[in-house]
């Protein structure tokens, strides 16, 4: 049995081109629907200004910087701010030859969100050492955090920003790299986000990056 | 070789068991445990709903009399579970039941337990992995493997088959299909340990973790399923093989 009109499908491409066009066709849609979303917090930043940040942070740095009066947890900076701060900062240095999925991210629990935060920051300070090929295993930790213990857990709880965090190195990831298994974790929060949507520093900030990993990825 | 279907219901264990006991020399158990503790109207409302066919009751109540049906009131977990477990002495387990396994469960079984799993391992491991498949452009398949405490990640592999698909309606269609496979790759899986077969290994660097799918993805598999062009490209692709 035939699905759908007989001419239209004899008239369809092989299989992989089909895949790739409706693919393509599903990411720019989300585009569309993403910027629709992030144009409501131009007053913070813009896209421009989210790209050239990247580009500062996208390099990775063979020092770790933390300005230790600065915790991301507690400041009401966004995510890219608070990373461009800590990046640039002059402060505290430590080796980043730690290997992947060290203690620091492997010991986290649901109740040490805020502890887990500044132990991230610790560790990726210079945060898009994430794209680099050794942080891989620390990267499927991140995409096994959120799609497996974080996705259970409701909204508006303390932790939350332990998400977005996760969230927004996944999506600096993606913006770098293409795949779409990542990309997919993007996608599927942004489907759980409740509508309308948060207006917060906080969220904003993963829209961004969000949008530049739909366009990396399309 | 006596082996234990571990399942929630036993209309759906006497379906793999009767399937897996067409090899000469195992000897089929079913053990009907309740995960969810929904105690009796529940447990028979279930079995009806798995009651499709007069073969699958007539199995269940010959199963039954025979006394080779094992209802368990404490969850698998439980120390009178594992207890009674042991002490039937079972070769191996097969996996018919939505939970995740315990080392002490799966020791309770001389060799292990099977899963049937819907993805070729080791590339898919975890959620969604026949959609995924679809969506990367590669064949789906069924894999046999014994388990451990992880997802997907026991290391022996028994059995291993592309599964060609044929046309599928919805998303649900095609993995019921893949599913409604368990009975006989656990049949042939137990007939290659039989057989003394060598077990391939579960590497698992060579594959990916997959999650749930979004919707916007799920949306572009089933326009791929439904259009078919998937299944013809394995079709023809095996048609190729037969001749």
């Amino acid at each position: 049995m035939k699905i759908g009109v007989e001419s239209e499908i004899d008239t369809l491409p092989p299989p992989s081109d089909r895949r790739a066009i409706l693919l393509e066709k599903a990411l720019k849609a989300r585009r569309g629907e993403v910027a629709v979303q992030f144009s409501r917090f131009h007053l913070y930043s813009s896209r421009p200004e989210l790209d050239e940040i990247a580009l500062v942070l996208g390099k990775p740095r063979k020092t770790i910087s933390v300005a230790p009066e600065i915790s991301w947890s507690q400041s009401t900076l966004s995510m890219e701010l608070f990373l461009l701060a800590a990046a640039t900062d002059r402060s505290l240095f430590a080796s980043p030859g730690r290997s992947s999925v060290d203690s620091g991210f492997a010991t986290i629990r649901r109740n040490e969100a805020l502890l887990a935060i500044d132990k991230i920051l610790l560790r990726y300070s210079c945060p898009l050492n994430i794209v680099q090929a050794s942080e891989g295993s620390f990267f499927e930790e991140c995409l096994r955090y959120l799609m497996v213990i974080d996705r259970v857990q409701p909204v508006g709880r303390p932790e939350e920003r332990l998400r977005w965090l996760l969230l927004t190195l996944v999506a600096l990831r993606c913006r770098t790299i293409r795949d779409i298994r990542a990309l997919d974790v993007l996608n599927y929060f942004w489907e759980q986000l409740p509508r309308p949507l948060p207006d917060s520093t906080v969220v904003w900030s993963f829209f961004g990056n969000y949008d530049a990993a739909l366009e990396r990825n399309s | 070789m006596k082996v234990g279907v571990i399942t929630n219901a036993m209309a759906r264990g006497a379906r793999i068991a009767s399937e897996i006991e067409k090899n000469p020399g195992v000897e089929a158990w079913v053990l009907v445990f309740d995960p969810g503790g929904a105690g009796l109207p529940k447990r028979m409302a279930r079995e009806s709903y798995y009651f499709a066919s007069r073969t699958v009751i007539f199995e269940s109540l010959s199963r039954l009399l025979g006394g080779r049906i094992l209802y368990f009131r404490k969850p698998i977990g439980h120390p009178s579970s594992l207890e009674r477990i042991r002490s039937q002495k079972f070769d191996i387990g097969v996996h018919d039941l939505n939970i995740i396994y315990r080392r002490p469960i799966i020791d309770a079984f001389g060799r292990g337990i099977l899963n049937s799993h819907i993805g070729l391992l080791p590339r898919y491991r975890g959620r969604c992995v026949a959609e995924w498949s679809v969506l990367e452009g590669n064949p789906n398949g069924v894999t046999v493997f014994f388990i451990d405490e992880g997802i997907d990640t026991g290391r022996q592999i028994v059995l291993k088959e592309e599964v060609p698909l044929p046309r599928c309606k919805s998303i649900a269609s095609m993995k019921s299909f893949l599913f409604s496979r368990d009975a006989e790759m656990y049949r042939k899986a137990l007939a290659a340990i039989l057989a003394g077969k060598a077990l391939l290994t579960n590497d698992i660097e060579q594959g990916f973790r997959y999650y749930p799918m979004s919707q916007l993805l799920l949306n572009v598999v089933e326009q791929l399923v439904q259009e078919g062009q998937l299944c013809q490209e394995r079709s023809s692709r095996n048609d190729e093989r037969d001749r």
